[in-house]
């Protein structure tokens, strides 16, 4: 490695004496497997590796980004001349000049635990795992038409470091496992869907058996057959940690991230404000250990912090990037994160999810005397003013305190803010562990999730 | 990379034990700005290189992929693809790669003045985009955009003889608007143009992405209905790209598609024709040749309401018996190229003033799914249609429908047409279609 560091050292230097202010180079290295099995047969399995650096150069108050694939210094110094040019006439462009908030030059090397290196599992081993996950789900019924069980595990080294003094190691191993099922009769069409993952090791496997998760998902696909179709309107209802988690991420937390707030989103100008009601409070976290999205340091060196973003329902804090942070007064958060090497930093979510009440999750159910249990998210959307829309994969009507009929195609929509301050009753179960790839614009992964609520939304289904 | 290294590597990774060998390489050079927060704010320049070695061992594949071309990598990229095919079980469907056959000729593929355009240029036309919509009306920002040119070169070969080498340039510009007032945020508007060759109205985008995040200011609700559905361009293409993926010879195989047994029938409505055309002049996804090295060319999918072919590659030709028709996306999988849907011959006015009570939707978000047919999402950036007028632009409501259902009830296509990323379409009336508002 210290070939890379001595490179990335000289590109340093280059730059600054070529009139940057401030200059960052990354690098890294990564290697995965993906392993895609269907219907008994291996769809698709292949061995990628990628390595590249990416240059970051700030000149008169603007940025210019620079990748390569080949690490030489012959084409390092063309990214970086590249780089110093594009940020010279963009500065011309600009108005307002970027500035970074400070932040203590760190000197550090991590890696993400890890028990068993994937790599240390023959690809036979885990194509034979996904066949026999594949099988259970196929044998469990007629009925089950298709299947789609997907493996992915990488591990990444990067390099960070910055004409301030910077030099950061992080060594990461993720693993991954979703298996889709979607059964059939006649006319009706029922998908269910799970996955695992973590920022572990092959031990996830181990100790998540796909084959036993398989049978779960094979068997709410069937049974989900003859469930009813709801009649849509607003609602009670109970949220299971997953589909809460979605809309935690998906509907509120890409409004609280700083690039967004700046350019307009609903939680602009509302730090102060109830936003939630009062038993709800969201942290953007960094951590826990072996979470999907396990970040120690971002990817401009910032050492990861908790960002409280609501507090008892009052909005206390955004997610920031160095320059976020610096427009804003505020402390920068370790939320600016890039796909690769190839792609700039931008404000990004990491594990995001709603702190845990004191209901006990079956003392929600029993005290709602009519309304909707909703387990489960399989897809949706949302929107900057916090409106969103979401398929759920599991629900039942809810009536007295029992759950009493099941039903499917149920989708739920509304405004996040309306639906936080709705919650009446938060439970003492909080999951994180719902991994998922989150894309604005670029892909990282993430993860998140909460405890069991009760809230007031818009259920749609055929009428 | 040239030829004569590409031979190379096949002759190597047969010598170590391969049935068949396919290569594929692509190159790019790439500029992208960015707009965030109200400015320009990345600015980008990206130098890419993947080499994709599959091998073929008693009919068990192996893929491997990486970006480090030296003669080392490459060696221990052939081992690793051999090794990940003798681990893999037996594809029985598997019959062989595809033969070389003649490529056809594309034009307006490739602009030179893409190719040689400077990173200044390109800012330039972003720092447009945010001049022509902050004069349009202050209310009206850009929250985030991104305009990117590129140029890359893609090299396909096989065991079988097959080598092609084609090159392209492209120009695209998305960019995302929100209105604000006093406390009001609007719903955020998207927009796009995108092109092969340098052709691209920023004006026109500009204009069109501000009245819209203006609109959806002033946004009422709407009780639940039925009525006509009328698509906007995206929404159309979004529509036509999930009936199609239904014809995908991959699909039809394995059962997923509703159309499997469908050839020679009625599937939609009579005034519907739909070419997929991998080799349209200028097209987003024209090229001489697809993922394995098989011939672009023209393929009627649907006309005059009838199913008329599958798209397939050699794999799933094969196995249905029938001819590839250059829509690998993959060796084992298919998709749509370009996709022309034939126009109608109805202006926009001609088809909202028959409405009696619909919607027309710019932008819809959420599920069009093939398997069945299920359309269920919101729609965004809408417009309440009463009595053949827009009577105003609609808050979020939810769409229900079925894709199968509603190609049979289209009761109207514009003259004037769009492409959208590759799909050219005009805009479409549909019938009898389920509004769920609050």
């Amino acid at each position: 490695m210290s070939y890379i560091k001595d490179l990335i050292e000289k590109g340093i230097e280059y730059a600054i004496k070529k009139g940057a202010d401030f200059v960052e180079i990354r690098y890294q290295k990564a290697q995965s497997t993906n392993i895609v099995v269907r219907k008994g047969a291996v769809e698709a399995s292949s061995l990628s590796t990628i390595r590249g650096i990416g240059v970051r150069v700030l000149v008169n108050g603007s940025w210019g980004y620079a990748s390569l694939d080949e690490i030489s210094w012959q084409l390092l110094e063309r990214a970086i001349s590249n780089a110093y040019r594009m940020a010279r006439a963009s500065s011309k462009l600009r108005k307002r000049k970027i500035r970074l908030a400070y932040v203590k030059p760190a000197k550090d090397r991590v890696a993400s635990k890890v028990k068993i290196r994937p790599s240390d599992i023959s690809v036979e081993e885990k194509m034979k795992m996904l066949l026999e996950v594949d099988k259970t789900i196929r044998e469990y019924s007629d009925r089950i038409k298709d299947d789609n069980v997907v493996y992915a595990d990488s591990v990444s080294r990067k390099i960070y470091m910055n004409s301030e003094g910077a030099e950061i190691e992080v060594n990461t191993c993720r693993v991954r496992c979703g298996i889709r099922v979607t059964a059939r009769e006649n006319d009706i069409i029922s998908p269910a869907y799970e996955v695992i993952g973590g920022t572990k090791g092959y031990e996830l496997i181990y100790d998540k058996d796909p084959v036993k998760l398989g049978v779960k998902v094979a068997k709410r696909a069937v049974d989900l057959l003859h469930a009813d179709v709801p009649k849509g309107g607003l609602m009670t209802a109970v949220l299971d940690n997953s589909i809460l988690g979605l809309i935690v991420h998906e509907a509120f937390g890409h409004t609280a991230e700083a690039d967004l707030v700046l350019s307009g989103t609903i939680l602009t100008n509302k730090i102060g404000k109830k936003v939630a009601s009062d038993m709800v409070t969201i942290i953007d976290s960094p951590g826990p250990e072996g979470a999907y999205g396990w970040l120690p340091y971002d990817d401009e060196g910032v050492k990861g912090r908790d960002v409280v973003i609501v507090k008892e329902g009052i909005l206390m804090g955004y997610m920031h990037s160095r320059e976020t942070a610096f427009i804003m007064g505020a402390e920068p958060t370790g939320n600016a994160r890039a796909q690769s090497y190839a792609h700039p930093p931008l404000v990004r979510m990491r594990n995001t999810y709603m702190a845990p009440g004191d209901w006990k999750p079956d003392e929600i159910i029993q005290e709602t005397k009519e309304g909707i249990y909703l387990k489960g998210g399989i897809g949706g959307q949302s929107d900057t003013n916090g409106e969103f829309m979401f398929s759920v994969q599991e629900a039942w009507y809810i009536r007295n305190g029992e759950l009493i009929r099941p039903l499917r195609g149920v989708t739920i929509s509304g405004n996040a803010i309306e639906v936080l301050k709705s919650i009446d009753a938060v439970g003492n179960d909080l999951k994180i562990g719902y991994p998922g790839m989150c894309g604005k614009f670029q892909l990282v992964p993430v993860d998140g999730g909460g405890p069991h609520i009760r809230c007031k939304v818009l259920v749609g289904g055929k009428r | 990379m040239e030829e004569s290294r590409i031979e190379k590597i096949i002759k190597e990774a047969l010598k170590e034990g391969a049935d068949e060998v396919h290569i594929s390489y692509t190159e790019s050079e790439s500029y992208s700005v960015t707009i965030n927060i109200g400015e320009i704010s990345d600015v980008t320049w990206r130098h890419s290189r993947g080499l994709e070695l599959i091998v073929i061992k008693d009919k068990r594949l192996g893929i491997a992929t990486t970006n480090e071309l030296t003669d080392e990598s490459i060696n221990n990229l052939i081992k690793r693809a051999l090794s990940l095919a003798k681990s893999s079980p037996k594809n029985p469907w598997w019959e062989k790669l595809p033969e070389p056959k003649p490529y056809p000729v594309v034009s307006n593929v490739f602009d030179k003045r893409i190719k040689e355009m400077t990173p200044e240029e390109i800012m330039e036309l972003a720092s447009m985009a945010l001049n022509e919509v902050s004069s349009y009306d202050r209310r009206v920002a850009l929250r985030s955009g991104v305009v990117n040119s590129s140029v890359f070169r893609r090299i396909i070969s096989n065991s079988n003889g097959v080598y092609g080498e084609d090159e392209g340039t492209s120009i695209s510009m998305a960019l995302v608007a929100v209105a604000r007032e006093g406390d009001k945020v609007g719903s955020f508007v998207v927009g796009h143009r995108e092109s092969r060759i340098f052709n691209i109205d920023v004006s026109s985008l500009a204009k069109e992405i501000s009245e819209k995040a203006l609109d959806s200011l002033n946004a009422r609700s709407v009780k639940s209905f039925k009525g006509s559905l009328i698509m906007g361009y995206d929404v159309a293409a979004s529509f036509f790209s999930a009936l199609i993926n239904a014809t995908c010879g991959d699909n039809v195989w394995k059962g997923r598609s509703p159309l499997s047994n469908k050839i020679g029938k009625v599937i939609a409505s009579e005034s519907l024709t739909i070419i997929d055309d991998g080799v349209k002049p200028g097209g987003y996804h024209t090229a001489k040749f697809d993922a394995e090295g098989s011939p672009r060319r023209k393929t009627i999918v649907i006309e005059g309401g009838v199913l008329k072919n599958f798209l397939h590659n050699t794999y799933t030709a094969n196995i249905l018996k029938a001819e590839p028709t250059g829509n690998a996306t993959s060796l084992l999988t298919v998709g749509h190229t370009n996709l022309d849907i034939r126009p109608g011959d109805s202006t926009l006015e001609e088809l909202i003033e028959s409405v009696k009570e619909g919607i027309l939707v710019e932008r819809f978000s959420g599920n069009m799914r093939f398997e069945d047919g299920l359309i269920s999402g919101v729609a965004k950036q809408a417009y309440k249609i009463e009595n053949g007028k827009i009577v105003y632009p609609v808050r979020e409501c939810m769409i229900y429908g079925n894709i199968y259902q509603m190609a049979r009830q289209i009761s109207g296509l514009t003259k004037e047409r769009r492409e959208c990323y590759g799909i050219i379409t005009p805009i479409v009336r549909v019938d009898n279609v389920t509004i769920v508002g609050r």
